[in-house]
């Protein structure tokens, strides 16, 4: 199947010649404050990623010809790659500095993004979650990141719909979540396959492209779509899911995984789930590995778990927050909203940036 | 002072009583603003609940003619009176299928009655192995229930019923007869699903119910501006799908160079127009229940005129595009009335989701309206 992107690249690449503008126009010093970066909605309907200073400012606005989704961030080298939402028709590339023109990038005819990506550790590979969409089959397309982003390669997500995959903490391991179901690239976001899901979380092994584990879900709770993924210094992999049943019937939300363990549902947080209205947008894991944060941007809240005991210790009440990630700070977070506001907190205490006319879109990456 | 610039505290209670002043000329009946509350009631009493009993009656007719093709050998009667019904059921569905919340998202009703999107002719697949096996377990009453959902619903109906090279009825073989019998009985099954959400909103416990009491002691919702979000998502939800369904495809497909064919929700029956039709008839009817003209903000009084042009035209540009699709593909009518859609259906759903909805104190945020 032969998906048409050509409004989508061409749109990209008429964008870019304002991108040069607004690269032209920005001062290259070193900002004082903490970076962050996320996908946008501005003022005049469009779309852009945004390089934002924690203490407000916004240093860098690179448009794009549709919604953005995630980050993959190259730290070492100040780069980084913002993937177009599902069914994504292209990538963009830029230096999170400024010093380089963007790039933007496509996957194959018959393949579209889910909306991550990650590097490799050395920086010389990307990781793209993708969807064939000839068979339906969700696959990790693979791109050289040392110049002009040709894709070198591919091999399976093992799973239909994979949704963020992150490289885990040994630089081999790339942990995916199969969300479970599809879309049809014709006819956009509409979900297909909810009644056959089996989401999973795969771990494969980036040097061949082989399963090294895969763990689902009890068939109870098969409608249970698992996103997204957060690693703990210790080898955890929690993750927050979306559920595709009816309100109702919301099991908890949040879950605990490792390669050689099976999923284990967040068990204080079964009252949650139908309070959290089925909805977690993002998960981050503190610098210090001790907190998980958990997006609930339908239910206007953001949630912290303990890592050890799996316990809810606390919440955030903010509305249509879904991009969450470390502050700079050891238990600090950084959380983004549909209503242009950046809010760092800890258990101390918060601070908060707005922007102006900007909405952010599902993820928020420090860079 | 106009209700939405009360102070909060109040504005609830002014909210269901007062009567907008910026309306255009005294001839014109000012539009009420209703409280939150009372738009979810509308919404269900008077767009929801007759709708679901439009569809109960509907599939029940499309059950009894089905039925009724196979004991008549699939006469031409029979068969036109089966199709007919089907389109009943197709127009009732197309009114229904963009409420994803309540009862229709259990027990995967949405896609029992309606399987779709289907790009890899799963139903079809999946069909022809039924009729291969020719279990006649499977004909029992409640027995498809247990099947896949690909061959539960509409979507595997059509492709029975509207095969002309092989009527349905017409053989007298162990296959035509199995054929039919399983058309009966996935038209039976239709007629189930549609009882069960019907029943889930009104019975005595029913999601009706549950959206009226919402409350603390609701484990569903806490506060009639979580039961309105609902109900205004839906109509977001609604108009996108026509777009992304229908008109996007459409548009894509023609503009292609060379030119090619979507492939549309049911083709086959050639109600592809009647559906999307349906569907614009029912939003616009979903918009009046919910009252969002009277929320036009005071500072956009363009919106006032704006947005009833723009259903007169989407309703219009619906109707005929059928005819556009079958007489003139690729025209310049054609692109432009898909053009227009595309503008009236994003226009209509951007100004109710930025402008309409917060000025009535519906939150719609941009990730909770559409996340990933």
């Amino acid at each position: 199947m032969a998906i048409d992107r050509r409004r989508f690249l061409i749109g990209s690449l008429v964008t870019l010649a304002a991108a040069h503008e607004a690269l032209a126009a920005e001062t290259l010093g070193e900002p004082a404050s903490t970076l962050y970066a996320s996908g946008a909605r501005l003022a005049d309907g469009s779309y852009a990623v945004l390089v934002v200073a924690e203490d407000g400012r916004i240093l860098r606005e690179i448009p794009m010809s549709a919604r953005g989704h995630d980050i993959a961030i190259d730290h070492a080298r100040r780069r980084a790659v913002i993937f177009a939402r599902r069914p994504g028709f292209f990538a963009l590339a830029f230096d999170v500095d400024g010093r380089r023109a963007p790039d933007v990038f496509a996957p194959p005819p018959d393949r579209h993004f889910y909306g991550h990506g990650v590097f490799a550790s050395d920086g010389r590979l990307l990781y793209a979650t993708e969807h064939n969409a000839d068979t339906g089959d969700g696959m990790i397309g693979v791109y050289d990141a040392t110049g002009g982003w040709r894709r070198v390669g591919e091999f399976p997500s093992y799973g239909i719909g994979p949704h963020e995959a992150i490289l885990l903490s040994d630089g081999r391991t790339l942990a995916v979540a199969n969300g479970g179901f599809g879309n049809d690239p014709q006819t956009g976001r509409e979900s297909i396959g909810i009644a056959i899901m089996e989401p999973n979380v795969a771990f494969i092994d980036v040097a061949t492209g082989a399963l090294r584990a895969r763990h689902g879900l009890p068939a109870a709770i098969n409608l249970l779509s698992v996103r997204h993924l957060a690693e703990t210094p210790t080898g955890d992999i929690w993750f927050g899911a979306q559920w595709q049943g009816a309100l109702e019937d919301t099991p908890a939300l949040i879950g605990r995984v490792g390669r050689d363990r099976p999923i284990a549902i967040l068990e204080s947080a079964d009252s949650l789930g139908v309070a959290l209205k089925g909805y977690i947008g993002a998960v981050a894991v503190s610098a210090d590995g001790r907190l998980l944060a958990a997006s609930a941007p339908l239910a206007g809240r953001v949630i912290y778990a303990d890592t050890e005991s799996g316990k809810i210790v606390r919440e955030t009440a903010i509305k249509d927050s879904s991009g969450i990630t470390l502050g700079a700070g050891a238990s600090e977070f950084a959380m983004s909203t549909g209503q242009g506001v950046v809010r760092v907190e800890d258990k101390a205490g918060a601070r908060t940036a707005t922007f102006s006319g900007a909405e952010f879109d599902n993820h928020l990456r420090r860079v | 002072m106009i209700p939405g610039r009360l102070p909060k505290s109040l504005r609830a209670v002014a909210a269901g009583l007062v009567v907008a002043g910026f309306a255009a000329g005294p001839a014109q009946a000012l539009p009420i603003r209703k409280s939150h509350a009372t738009m979810v009631l509308d919404t269900i009493d008077q767009f929801l609940v007759p709708r679901l009993e439009a569809l109960t009656k509907a599939s029940g007719g499309l059950a009894t003619s089905v039925d009724a093709v196979c004991k008549a050998g699939g006469d031409e009667t029979s068969r036109k009176a089966a199709a007919a019904a089907f389109g009943d059921t197709v127009r009732a569905w197309g009114g229904l299928d963009f409420i994803r919340f309540g009862p229709a998202m259990r027990a995967h009703r949405l896609e029992r009655i309606f399987f779709w999107p289907d790009p890899r002719g799963f139903a079809s697949r999946q069909l022809n192995g039924l009729l291969a096996a020719k279990k006649p377990e499977l004909l029992a009453p409640g027995a498809l229930a247990s099947q896949s959902v690909a061959v539960q619903g509409l979507t595997a109906l059509e492709i029975l019923l509207f095969d002309e090279k092989n009527p349905l009825g017409a053989g007298t073989d162990e296959a035509a007869k199995y054929r039919c019998a399983l058309a009966a009985a996935i038209a039976a099954n239709i007629h189930a699903v549609a009882g069960e959400i019907h029943a889930g909103w009104t019975g005595d416990d029913g999601f009706r119910r549950k959206m009226l009491t919402a409350g603390s002691d609701n484990a569903l919702y806490k506060d009639a501006t979580e039961t309105v979000r609902e109900v205004a998502k839906a109509l977001a939800t609604g108009l996108e799908l026509c777009r992304d369904r229908f008109v996007v495809p459409e548009l894509t497909a023609v503009t292609a160079k060379p030119p090619r064919r979507a492939r549309l929700a049911f083709e086959p029956s050639g109600l592809t127009g009647d559906y999307l039709e349906a569907s614009l008839v029912a939003l616009k009817e979903l918009y009046e229940a919910i009252g969002f003209d009277a929320y036009v903000p005071a500072d956009k009084p363009w919106m006032t005129n704006f947005l009833p042009t723009a259903w007169k035209s989407l309703l219009a540009d619906g109707a005929r595009l059928d005819t556009l699709r079958k007489t003139e593909r690729g025209s310049e009518a054609h692109l432009h009335a898909l053009r227009k859609m595309r503008f009236d259906l994003g226009g209509i759903r951007n100004i109710i989701v930025k402008e309409l909805a917060p000025n009535a104190d519906i939150v719609m945020g941009f990730n909770e309206l559409d996340g990933d």
